[in-house]
């Protein structure tokens, strides 16, 4: 049941990402990537290889709508690993948390924290690997942008769900 | 041996994400140069599928912007039909010339469903793939000026990649007034300019100059409009010049496109080359 909410939760928030965010042309330099919130907000219950091979399935599917086969997948894998860690570090009672990670279990400093981490590592990974290194400045400027533009969505995403 | 094991289990939340990450980076290396992969891009049906379902209610804000370009489209061919109408009757005797330059190429109509400008690397969707005849490596124009060429296609999708790309493959043009040849590539600042190359310093370029494509390569056949020349300098030293122009294709705007089918051409030009062998 709480899994095929998930997946439910999964599929909208792929169909705003694909439909809505990936259109919305406003500069070469904002593309949030809103979609990576399911991962963020995912229960810790499961064990850390299936963790890292859930992550590497979304960034597959997102890379076939985005035409960049491997990089959204890199990124995923890299952020499905360091999230355990993460976790532990945040929440003293890590064990406890079966639930949801939001706003609800850790305090709202802790997931600002956890978010930017996680979203920032992520927006690196996608970058650098699409730009391939050329157009330094470019490539950090979308980094800085996108990554606090997902950040603001993850956090408006988080405060609808709470009501 | 048990040692062994008890590694592997220590480590294997690593061992998976190494080997997650390597197939990423295959994925990548392999993909690097555009996708060639028809499952992992946009020409997948099930992905195309989702992106034709947007367009189909996208595409009606778009009517009248569609059908100014069409307008504009139509008043450009009549305007060359009349011209040619008169030609025609000048040379009523070689017909055949006529016959053989229009078999040589047709076009197949297409619409495009998905876009993705603005970064270093873009591409576009289109709605006809293989069944339709459509196979890499076709040039594909828009109501005024050329797009770019085909470079993935599925059974009923394929993607396109512009002529604004960071992959540069170069389509040989000429200037209109004087026929002096270059080649189109792209800065990566803006999709609305592209930059001519290779034309040398001594040929006279002024702003506003038309810039048609050349025919040398079989993707575009000859004068197919590419652009106007906004720019020409001279850099410090250089012996060519170095001219921005700008696209009369507007991608923002861009849903109809014709993909240039050269098969006979193609074919032409092969036998042509075995001949000579």
């Amino acid at each position: 049941m709480k899994w095929s909410k998930q997946f439910i939760r999964f599929v909208i928030i792929f169909l705003l990402q694909i439909l809505l965010i990936n259109n919305l042309h406003l500069s070469g330099l904002c593309h949030p990537y809103l979609y990576i919130v399911c991962l963020l907000i995912m229960p810790i219950t499961l064990p850390n290889w299936a963790e890292l091979i859930i992550g590497a399935l979304v960034g597959l599917i997102m890379d076939a709508f985005c035409n960049s086969p491997g990089v959204h997948m890199a990124a995923c894998t890299l952020l499905m690993l360091i999230r355990p860690y993460l976790i532990g570090r945040m929440v003293a009672d890590s064990e406890r948390l079966t639930d949801e990670i939001d706003l609800s279990t850790m305090s709202t400093m802790s997931f600002f924290i956890y978010a930017t981490v996680l979203i920032v590592t992520h927006h690196v990974m996608v970058f650098v690997l699409t730009n391939w290194f050329h157009g330094w400045l470019f490539t950090i400027g979308q980094i800085i942008i996108s990554s606090a533009i997902t950040l603001g969505l993850v956090f408006g995403y988080l405060f609808i769900k709470k009501k | 041996m048990q040692n062994l094991l008890q590694i592997i289990q220590k480590y294997s939340n690593f061992i998976v994400f190494i080997l997650l990450e390597i197939a990423a980076f295959l994925l990548i290396v392999q993909n690097s140069a555009y996708p060639k992969s028809t499952v992992l891009s946009t020409c997948n049906s099930l992905v195309a599928w989702h992106y034709e379902l947007e367009n189909t209610i996208v595409s009606y804000f778009q009517l009248k912007e569609d059908n100014e370009q069409l307008q504009q489209e139509n008043v450009m061919l009549r305007n060359q039909l009349v011209l040619y109408a008169n030609e025609r009757e000048r040379y009523k005797e070689s017909e055949n010339v006529y016959r053989y330059a229009n078999l040589q190429h047709h076009f197949i109509p297409a619409k495009v469903i998905q876009m993705n400008m603005g970064g270093m690397k873009n591409y576009m969707t289109i709605n006809k793939g293989e069944r339709d005849g459509i196979k890499e490596d076709m040039g594909v124009i828009g109501p005024i000026g050329i797009v770019g060429k085909v470079c993935t296609v599925s059974q009923h999708f394929s993607i396109v990649i512009p002529v604004t790309t960071s992959l540069n493959f170069g389509v040989s043009c000429r200037l209109q007034k004087n026929s002096k040849l270059g080649t189109l590539s792209w800065d990566g600042n803006d999709d609305k300019h592209a930059q001519l190359t290779e034309v040398e310093s001594s040929v006279d370029v002024q702003p506003g100059d038309i810039i048609l494509t050349s025919g040398l390569s079989t993707t575009f056949p000859e004068n197919l409009p590419v652009g106007v020349v906004e720019k020409a300098y001279v850099k410090n030293g250089d012996a060519m010049w170095t001219i921005d122009v700008r696209l009369y294709t507007d991608f923002s705007k861009l849903s109809y496109v014709q993909v240039i089918d050269n098969d006979i051409a193609n074919k032409e030009l092969e036998q042509l080359k075995s001949e000579m062998e």
